[in-house]
């Protein structure tokens, strides 16, 4: 899950109603360059409100220390939104601070900018001064994000002036986004057009599934399941086991195989909870050291809870075999001393 | 027809793979009367205890019949078999105790099996008040004497109110003083209670409280004999007559 929110993070900050892309653009991380005045062809078709622009690329970074580290830089209009993280001079305006960027705090060590601000750093061999820090916006590809200024990030990028990479859309009150979707594609027929949620949702598919990131995580995701079936199985195994004399006893004392069976699961679920309680009292302080090496790894309370029926569901998957155990323990065996 | 509640009409059980196949009780006939205490002695090996599990509905036999009123046992399925289980009484050598259950929860088990645990908690305390255990209740049985354990084995066999018990070796595990206790607490079930008592042994004191004594020599019965019916009275064997 925490992958999947960073995967699409930058998409999902913004307030734009509709996203225009190059063709074949699969993320925000991979941008394919658009014409500038795409922006002021979006703005004549019915319905628009507001166009403004986005540019992203990786660039080198020169630390105050003068060690050099790539990030990426994300440059972008006021338009993108309250969320947005942008340079603002104050809240209530929407100027911007010149030759400014926003670091993530989670960067500060990498990035060498923990001490006091305004810090003196260089991109792209141009002088930059880092003016604040923001949180929430941990490294996806494993370069800290840097936030600056549409005009800013396009001189730092040496952008060519006709070429912009989004355009963000927002649409006036009333205005119909599929019709406002379909009149701009048309107007703009080698470009992407698509609402806020689609994007991020490309994004998502194209991080999860076309590269082996997604498969990686979903690889390790359903190892830990499977070894969590093998596990909570053996110990439950081993558990049964450990009383089939108890059990063989249940059954000459007239015990039904429900009766059993209630009995495993019941013992099942007893080490599944105190298991899963366990973890989630563990998975803070492990997430918080992980977050290390894994800096978009986000704690998902919801997900604990979730994961709960998956627990049980394991817990259930894994007494089967025990219960086969115990069903087929001969209870004429209780007379031998 | 067996008249008697619990019979075994010409049973015969035996062991093994096919080609040594072991005979544990051949062509044997043994019913039992309410309000009787029945010892069945014999040496190791003799077929006690698979005549103790073919009346506990444990076993099936290879031929013959197993009769539990008008009810022949043979005929029944494994689930059938198992109610029926429910309603008699098991007390075994090593008492069979759950650990983790205190005293008054490991009596309350047959109940709990039944699903009528929470009409009989009140008996259940009764009991254990008659064995004298009343204050010991919430104990484990790790915290109790041998002899308090089989006290608390019998008051689970009493719980379901069962017509007949089956008792394997109730004393061996014992000191003569609990064995003493154990010994009488059946007598009585048996005698004030006109339950039908098989017990298990070896042991020769046993003699003294049981009304009928069988003795099994290779699978089959060698001797069937009654006392005169009371603890003090003198006590010898009649050999069944061919």
């Amino acid at each position: 899950m925490s992958f999947l929110h960073a995967a699409s993070k930058i998409i999902d900050t913004t307030d734009s109603d509709l996203w225009i892309a190059g063709r074949g653009t699969p993320c925000f991380e991979f941008p394919a360059s658009l014409e500038k005045r795409f922006a002021e062809l979006a703005y004549s078709v019915p319905g628009v409100e507001q166009t403004s622009r986005i540019c992203t690329r990786i660039v080198s970074f020169r630390k105050p220390d003068g060690d050099e580290q790539l990030v990426t830089l994300v440059g972008a209009e006021s338009g993108a939104g309250p969320r947005f993280p942008l340079p603002l001079v104050s809240p209530a305006q929407s100027a911007m601070q010149p030759d400014s960027l926003l670091i993530d705090e989670s960067a500060g060590k990498l990035l060498n900018t923990t001490g006091p601000l305004p810090l003196q750093v260089e991109l792209n061999d141009r002088r930059a001064r880092v003016v604040g820090r923001i949180s929430g916006f941990s490294s996806f590809l494993g370069t800290p994000y840097a936030f600056a200024s549409y005009s800013d990030a396009a001189h730092f990028l040496a952008l060519r002036t006709p070429e912009t990479m989004f355009i963000l859309v927002k649409l006036r009150a009333g205005a119909e986004v599929e019709n406002v979707k379909r009149n701009l594609q048309q107007r703009l027929p080698n470009t992407n057009v698509l609402t806020r949620a689609e994007f991020s949702r490309k994004a998502q598919t194209y991080w999860t599934s076309q590269t082996g990131a997604g498969t990686a995580i979903l690889g390790a995701a359903l190892l830990g399941l499977f070894i969590g079936i093998a596990v909570v199985s053996q110990a439950v195994y081993a558990t049964t086991m450990e009383h089939i004399e108890e059990f063989a006893t249940l059954k000459a004392l007239g015990a039904n195989s429900w009766f059993v069976v209630k009995v495993i699961i019941f013992q099942a679920l007893a080490s599944g909870v105190s298991g899963f309680l366990l973890g989630v009292a563990l998975s803070g302080p492990v997430i918080h050291r992980a977050q290390s090496l894994i800096p978009w790894l986000a704690e998902q309370r919801g997900l604990s809870m979730a994961i709960l029926p998956l627990t049980i569901a394991i817990c259930i998957v894994a007494s089967l075999l025990s219960v086969r155990a115990a069903l087929r323990v001969e209870p004429a065996r209780v007379f031998r001393a | 027809m067996l008249e008697s509640s619990f019979a075994v009409d010409h049973v015969s059980v035996s062991f093994g793979p096919k080609t040594k196949r072991v005979l544990a009780l051949t062509d044997v006939t043994l019913s039992l009367v309410p309000g009787e205490l029945t010892l069945i002695m014999g040496p190791s090996g003799s077929g006690k205890t698979t005549l103790l599990s073919l009346l506990g509905c444990l076993l099936t036999p290879d031929r013959g019949s197993v009769f539990v009123g008008d009810i022949e046992v043979t005929r029944l399925s494994e689930a059938a078999r198992m109610r029926l289980r429910s309603s008699i009484g098991f007390i075994f050598q090593s008492f069979r105790l759950f650990h983790s259950l205190p005293a008054i929860e490991n009596v309350l088990l047959s109940a709990e099996i039944r699903g009528n645990r929470r009409r009989q908690t009140e008996a259940a305390r009764s009991l254990l008040d008659r064995v004298g255990l009343a204050s010991k209740g919430h104990l484990k049985p790790d915290a109790l004497s041998g002899g308090e354990k089989q006290r608390v084995a019998i008051c689970r066999a009493l719980l379901s109110n069962p017509s007949l018990i089956l008792a394997d070796e109730p004393t061996a595990s014992l000191d003569f003083d609990s064995g003493q206790i154990i010994r009488q607490l059946l007598r009585s079930a048996s005698r004030d209670q006109q339950r039908t008592v098989v017990v298990v042994s070896h042991d020769s004191r046993w003699k003294s409280f049981a009304d009928r004594v069988v003795i099994l020599e290779d699978g089959r019965i060698v001797s069937d004999s009654r006392s005169l019916g009371c603890e003090e009275s003198s006590f010898s064997y009649h050999p069944v007559e061919a």
